[in-house]
């Protein structure tokens, strides 16, 4: 099981399990994460996944196709040089562990 | 006098938005979610798309079960609610009678059917619930080749993910293009073409006169020709669930009949999703699309705790057809002009408009994000979209 850290913008860190294959995005849906919407489903195509991931968060992030980053100049809350969208980030073996912050 | 008890009746996107923003605008009130179905609440974009191609038993679903519990909202699955008295502002299961303060209406709609193929046994199937999509995933598994009637959205996704699966696709529709209801000729025909690439087949112009069974499948009739397949699936379009709100006298007409704030005819009943008719730019429309589930959500649970309407509603849509992604931003009148857009590596864009100076009513985008995000931008400021990008 992998395993994502939500740390939401009051300060609040939340630890979840999550199953090989699911997304940051599906960890947050799943798991009632505040201010994590998934509205389009993990299509990259709506943005309410935006995640902020700091550099310490660890290796084996996929690379940010340039959808993602197109979308995410459309992410309500405002962009930064650390936002990834949630959804195109899926946990499993090559990505064991993330922390994430939430706008 | 705030609400005490609230309840929803069906847990798609528009009911457990309504429950959950209840909860999230403060409501800390009784909130009951009845729910037909026995299955756990679920998304239902994925049964046209990545449902078909996996194991699960279920496609993602809305919220985590558990999430109900922590937020206090009584979700009752297999209850069907039978009649809803206005008077005695009660519902009325099978087995029970739910008071209310506040309703909410959330039960969607429902795929058509075909009156002369029901009840038959012919493999004609509907991908509206889980139910059906699960069906059709089963039949796609031994099937060499499926019908598809209707080339709206949820026909050419099934067409692409059929044709991903190794199953030859033919569609047939009565009218002379594809998604004639909601998408530009220009785009529809860019779409067609690509999936006619892929090796499906397209009978534009053939409405059915008969579905009939063949023994080892099913023969679909029209006018000029006959389709033999394994199975059929009517993409047809969908009804809104209107009976019980008819039987309880509310008004509705394509769709349950609200206000901006989604509040029927009746002011203790709100309608949501995709059965509301709702006001939009001096017209009463009726969507089909999560966002405008969620932002209807969210206005009537405004409403109800008698807080005032936040922001503007842009609709928007997407459509994804196996490699084809197709975004759409606003909503065009039927009687727009089409101006198509090309981008810098080949994309298309069109816009729709009253005419040529007007400002778009919509921006078609396919494979081209950032041109969508600008007209999301555009058209909330309501300026003129340049033609460059």
């Amino acid at each position: 099981m992998a395993t994502v850290v939500f740390i939401e913008s009051d300060g609040t860190r939340r630890c979840v399990e999550v199953a090989a294959g699911d997304s940051v995005m599906n960890a947050a849906v799943n798991n009632g994460v505040p201010g994590i919407i998934g509205e389009c489903g993990g299509h990259a195509m709506c943005a309410t996944c935006h995640v902020f991931v700091p550099e310490t968060a660890g290796g084996g992030l996929p690379a940010m196709s340039s959808d993602e980053d197109v979308m995410l100049d459309l992410a309500e809350h405002e962009r930064r040089a650390t936002s990834r969208l949630g959804c195109q980030i899926r946990m499993g073996d090559d990505l064991q562990h993330i922390e994430v912050e939430v706008p | 006098m705030p609400p005490q008890n609230v309840v929803v009746i069906g847990a798609g996107t528009g009911g457990v938005e309504s429950a959950f923003a209840l909860r999230s605008h403060g409501f800390d009130g009784k909130i009951i979610l009845l729910e037909r179905q026995m299955a756990v609440p679920y998304q239902r974009p994925p049964l046209s798309k990545e449902f078909l191609f996996s194991t699960d038993p279920l496609p993602a679903p809305l919220r985590a079960p558990r999430l109900f519990r922590e937020h206090d909202i009584d979700l009752r699955l297999g209850a069907n609610v039978s009649c809803i008295d206005r008077r005695a502002r009660v519902v009325h299961t099978d087995h029970e009678v739910i008071e209310y303060d506040a309703l909410v209406l959330a039960l969607g709609a429902s795929p058509r059917t075909l009156a002369h193929a029901q009840g038959s046994d012919t493999p004609l199937h509907t991908l509206g619930t889980l139910e059906g999509a699960a069906r059709v995933r089963t039949a796609l598994d031994d099937a060499h080749r499926v019908a598809i009637i209707g080339a709206g959205f949820i026909g050419l996704e099934l067409a692409a993910a059929a044709t991903e699966l190794g199953v030859d696709a033919v569609v047939v529709d009565g009218s002379p293009r594809a998604l004639a209801r909601s998408v530009s000729t220009t785009m529809a025909i860019e779409l067609v073409s690509r999936l006619e690439a892929d090796g499906v087949q397209f009978h534009f112009g053939q409405p059915i006169t008969d579905v009939t069974s063949t023994g080892t499948g099913m023969r679909i009739h029209t006018p000029d020709l006959t389709v033999d397949a394994d199975f059929g699936v009517l993409c047809i379009g969908v009804e809104p669930a209107v009976r019980l709100a008819l039987e309880a006298g509310l008004l509705a007409s394509n769709g349950i009949t609200v206000d901006a704030s989604m509040q029927t005819s009746d002011p203790a009943i709100w309608a949501v999703g995709d059965m509301a008719c709702m006001p939009f730019e001096g017209r009463q429309v009726r969507f089909e699309s999560v966002p405008a589930a969620i932002a209807s959500a969210q206005a009537a649970a405004r409403a109800i705790l008698g807080l005032p309407p936040q922001g503007q509603f842009l609709p928007w849509f997407w459509s994804v057809q196996g490699k084809s992604r197709l975004q759409i931003a606003g909503l065009r009148d039927p009687n727009d002009i089409e101006i198509p857009v090309s981008g810098p590596n080949g994309e298309l864009a069109v816009q729709l408009q009253a005419s040529v100076s007007a400002s778009p009513s919509a921006i078609e985008t396919l494979d081209w994000p950032r041109k969508h995000v600008l007209a999301r931008r555009t058209l909330a400021n309501r300026i003129t979209v340049p033609s460059q990008v």
